[in-house]
């Protein structure tokens, strides 16, 4: 460009810096609705098995390409590719937690993750050998179906629009759950002692796989929200995964609210954070996980326990 | 022939970098997942200064004193955090550096990679760099056994077991963690160095935070604060894929067959022998 | 009699002797080996599967029609990884002895293993590497497909011809996509454009919003977008669930049915350029049989592997398995009648004179444009 600098020129540039900051903001909620989605079971399992699940990712997965199975392989209707590949996904995850998670429940932290790790990219793998690499839609019709609002400012989709609303339908519900059930109070007094629960009558065994079926099914909902917003592929897990990992930290690890916000920190720091653009300036989008990841190392510099420790 | 030579070029250079991460995470119990930053940045700046002419015996220290450097920066602030916090930030720290190489196109050529970087001289051929790879790996690891039977060594197994204990009886746990790290990313960086100038040809996918599971792997296999569990997975891990190749599967199996035998691998050890095939039953990893 | 009988079989002997020198021995065929670097695994492991059917089928075809040599195709898998194309190269010249090596498929592998086969008098002839570092690779390095400096320039010429003067480039983050972006941007403004925004997507990615909100930011006529069918896919969908409508130009990597089938409509009126692809009698009987063998319709490059498996063969045919005799074959390639074209090869083992289809996406097919 010529050194064509009016002060003319440069309003416009600042302006279009406010122009994509609402579409910005958006994708970054979004980011944020999905890695909550995901956020949302792991807290709850880490709750009660006191280590991160990190194969929670590929649990969402396998809800996705269940769905894929019943819902464009075998073409049932819609619910019925829902509750069966919800119904799959918990049995995937009753069979890991009673086979390999539940041997080494109480050991350090270490262990727990590796081996949760290693089911991870067992997953994966299986995945791959099965499904093929490949990427796979779950649009039916190849249709777009976006929605313009606010003179341009903002496009988002339907399939995101659901993903907006679930996420608080489904926190809300989990709340009532924990708070109203008897099985919901049982569940949090495992998670708070179990050896107290143990004490008092509880069954903590049946809670523990009950905590980790329900967990299974939050994850195999959001696989399904994820793949209809972005596709599925066999590796589809690993980085929500991760991210939901940083997000549980970052808000404070076993604390669900402190999960969801750290989620929408994280997906609004790393949209922002590249998205920002002074002039025709903006950071490269090759950093967007330095911004994720920064943003967190930053806070753990400051509260090294988490936003929202209770 | 020269095939076995490669594999055994590859395996030496992985027991460096396998014992390195043994002496923070097997040693202190430092859940550091981003290890492989380490390996990268050692790689990097040996390929660096070795394309500016540098000789090799300068690049590779100076790879290795960046790299304890880098050590020094992530300890700093993420040291004093507990477990998962820890592990979660040191990972952070991989994905970042594995950006920066990726993006910094001045600096590092980003996705170009870094072709022609030379071979330190009288090692050229690959029996030779063989030799010299064999010779600083064997180096390493006596180092390493000596600081880690060192009462240095011992002070570190001590804070892995019980931290409140170790810092009652007036240890500084920042500080031996802290150098513990170091030491640590050091030989990281030595191994990465020695990867550089082996494969003379550096790109950032070498160095993606998925690399840094495979590590983690050798070293829990053979067994968590086990020298010798190191050395021995290593070997074992590295040899077992091998096979593989010559199984007349359908070619987009084979890469997933690997991912999964090491997964499964990896799951059964853990179950039936946690502590790994050398390891001695240790309390902070295994209750 | 004695002494005739002992005449008669020195003769009878001598005449063995000689016959056994002077003539060759009938069906005993000379094995050789070819070995391949491909994609099998990774990204860009559906191509890769068409390009080892594409080098199987030339490897069955050419031992068909000939019987002095008996080929052999040794096929090792890099997943286009650098790391792994060193290993396999290794594999397949140190352990295998093999002086002929079809692919890898991507660019830097080839880079990372050029210096070598220089050094080992080794053939590498690729179907697909397009940047432009490959042309000074060295002499035993040659290439069927054109650079990324002419596809870049190509796409940059469409922008022009359509009278676009502001430009966005989204790339895939890695050599193949830097390399094109880069030449885009450099032909594109020699020709009075401008490329307002240069952006990376992540190799594996999904969620391209923000790079695609940035370039809605700057507000440019067109944009160009370099990608694998994978990603590629969802990068063209996510643009138009955005709102932005302006024309889409891409480069070869995409030009896959896996990428409009994730795309779906939204990938009504994308341009695409490609190396020439032949569609010539030599295509269609190459088509034919690819169809006949494994049923369905040769992919991008297979023809480019078809071909270079063919010239290997053809040059150890003509001038025996040495590595200098094929290498001098090669470069003496003018015109060869292959699948995916006429080949010649110049002093940089680049091939020259191969232009580029467009081609445009109408109802959720590849057309020529």
């Amino acid at each position: 460009m010529t050194g064509d600098y009016s002060r003319g020129t440069i309003f416009v540039k600042m302006s279009h810096v406010l122009d994509i900051l609402p579409q910005l903001i958006l994708n970054g909620i979004i980011a944020g609705a999905i890695y909550s989605l995901v956020a949302l079971g792991l807290s709850l399992v880490y709750g009660v098995l006191k280590f991160i699940n990190m194969a929670h990712g590929e649990f969402a997965m396998c809800g996705a390409y269940s769905f894929f199975l019943f819902y464009v392989f075998l073409k049932w209707p819609f619910f019925a590719s829902l509750i069966f590949a919800i119904i799959l996904t918990i049995l995937l995850g009753f069979l890991i937690e009673r086979t390999i998670y539940r041997p080494i429940l109480n050991s350090p932290p270490l262990i727990p993750l590796i081996i949760s790790l290693g089911v991870s990219f067992m997953l994966q793998a299986l995945a791959i050998i099965f499904f093929k690499p490949d990427v796979r839609s779950l649009s039916l019709t190849g249709e777009i179906n976006t929605h313009i609002l606010f003179n341009g400012a903002i496009a988002i989709t339907n399939a995101q629009i659901v993903i907006l609303l679930i996420v608080p339908i489904l926190v809300l519900a989990l709340f009532l759950f924990l708070k109203k059930t008897k099985i919901g109070k049982a569940i949090r007094a495992t998670a708070d002692n179990r050896e107290v629960a143990e004490v008092i009558g509880i069954n903590t065994s049946r809670i523990i796989s009950i905590s980790f079926m329900i967990g299974s099914i939050l994850a195999a909902i959001a696989g399904i929200a994820i793949a209809f917003d972005q596709n599925l592929f066999p590796t589809m897990g690993l980085r929500v995964g991760l991210k939901a990992f940083a997000a549980i930290i970052l808000g404070g690890i076993g604390n669900i609210p402190g999960a969801i916000v750290g989620s929408f920190i994280i997906g609004l720091a790393e949209n922002i954070g590249i998205g920002i653009m002074i002039g025709n300036f903006s950071m490269p989008s090759g950093y967007k996980e330095t911004f994720a990841f920064g943003i967190l190392i930053l806070i753990l510099l400051l509260r090294p326990q988490g936003i929202c420790r209770t | 022939m020269s095939h076995i030579i490669d594999i055994l070029i590859f395996m030496s250079i992985w027991v460096i970098l396998a014992q390195s991460l043994n002496v923070a995470l097997g040693f202190t119990g430092l859940l550091n997942f981003g290890h492989i930053a380490f390996f990268g940045i050692g790689a990097y700046t040996s390929a660096l200064l070795g394309l500016a002419g540098c000789p090799f015996v300068i690049s590779i220290f100076s790879s290795a004193i960046l790299a304890m450097l880098f050590g020094f920066l992530l300890g700093l602030p993420t040291i004093r955090l507990k477990e998962h916090y820890l592990a979660i930030a040191t990972l952070g720290f991989g994905a970042i550096i594995y950006d920066i190489l990726l993006n910094w196109q001045g600096l590092t050529r980003g996705p170009f990679g870094l072709p022609g970087i030379p071979r330190p001289t009288f090692f050229e051929g690959t029996f030779s760099y063989f030799l010299l790879t064999l010779g600083i790996a064997i180096i390493s690891n006596i180092i390493i056994y000596i600081i880690i039977k060192s009462p240095f060594g011992k002070t570190l197994e001590v804070i892995r077991e019980d931290e409140l204990a170790a810092s009652a009886i007036g240890i500084n746990v920042f500080k031996y963690k802290l150098q513990s790290l170091m030491i640590s990313a050091f030989f990281a960086g030595i191994a990465g160095s020695l990867f550089a100038h082996f494969m003379t040809f550096l790109d950032p996918s070498s160095f993606k935070l998925i690399e840094t599971i495979y590590i983690i792997l050798l070293v829990v296999f053979g067994g968590l604060g086990s020298f010798w569990g190191a050395i021995l997975g290593t070997v074992i891990l590295v040899i077992l894929p091998e096979p593989l190749r010559f199984l007349p599967l359908p070619p987009y199996t084979v890469g997933p067959l690997r991912q999964l035998l090491y997964a499964v691998l990896l799951i059964v050890m853990i179950l039936y022998k946690p502590s790994g095939l050398c390891g001695k039953k240790v309390k902070h990893f295994i209750k | 009699m004695i002494k005739k009988l002992a005449i008669l079989f020195i003769v009878l002997i001598s005449f063995s002797l000689f016959g056994c020198i002077a003539v060759q021995p009938q069906g005993e065929a000379q094995a050789v080996k070819i070995g391949y670097i491909l994609p099998l695994t990774g990204d860009l492991a559906s191509i890769g599967a068409e390009l080892n059917n594409s080098v199987m089928l030339a490897t069955t075809e050419t031992n068909a029609a000939q019987a002095k040599y008996v080929f052999e195709a040794v096929i090792e898998d890099d997943a286009c990884r650098p790391e792994n194309t060193v290993k396999s190269y290794d594999k397949l010249v140190k352990q295998d002895g093999i002086k002929f090596i079809g692919g890898p498929a991507c660019s830097s592998p080839i880079l990372s293993i050029a210096p070598k086969a220089n050094q080992d008098n080794v053939i590498i002839v690729s179907g697909s590497a397009t940047q432009a570092d490959i042309t000074t690779a060295g002499d035993f390095v040659f290439r069927v497909v054109p650079s990324d400096n002419a596809q870049g320039a190509e796409g940059a010429k469409i922008a022009n011809e359509k009278g676009y003067k502001k430009a966005a480039v989204l790339y895939v983050n890695n050599d193949y996509g830097k390399g094109l972006s880069e030449v885009f941007k450099a032909e594109f403004e020699k020709l009075g454009g401008e490329v307002l925004l240069t952006d990376s997507l992540e190799q594996d990615g999904t969620d391209f919003r923000t790079q695609i909100t940035k370039v809605k930011g700057v507000n440019p006529e067109v944009l160009y977008m370099i990608s694998y069918p994978k990603s590629g896919g969802v990068l063209i969908k996510q643009v138009r669930e955005l709102g932005l409508t302006l024309p889409l130009i891409s480069a070869e990597g995409m030009k896959d049915q896996e990428t409009l089938d994730i795309a779906g409509k939204a990938a009504e009126g994308l341009i695409i350029t490609s190396p020439s692809s032949n569609k010539d009698a030599n295509y269609q009987k190459f088509a034919e049989a690819y169809k006949a063998k494994y049923g369905n319709e040769p992919g991008i490059y297979s023809s480019e592997y078809y071909d270079l498996a063919m010239l290997l063969m053809k040059s150890v045919i003509e001038a025996g398995p040495d590595a200098n005799l094929v290498k001098a074959g090669l470069y003496a390639t003018k015109n060869y009648g292959g699948a995916s074209g006429k080949i010649t090869l110049d002093e940089n083992g680049d091939i020259v004179g191969k232009g580029f289809d467009r081609s445009v996406v109408k109802d959720g097919k590849f057309e020529a444009l």
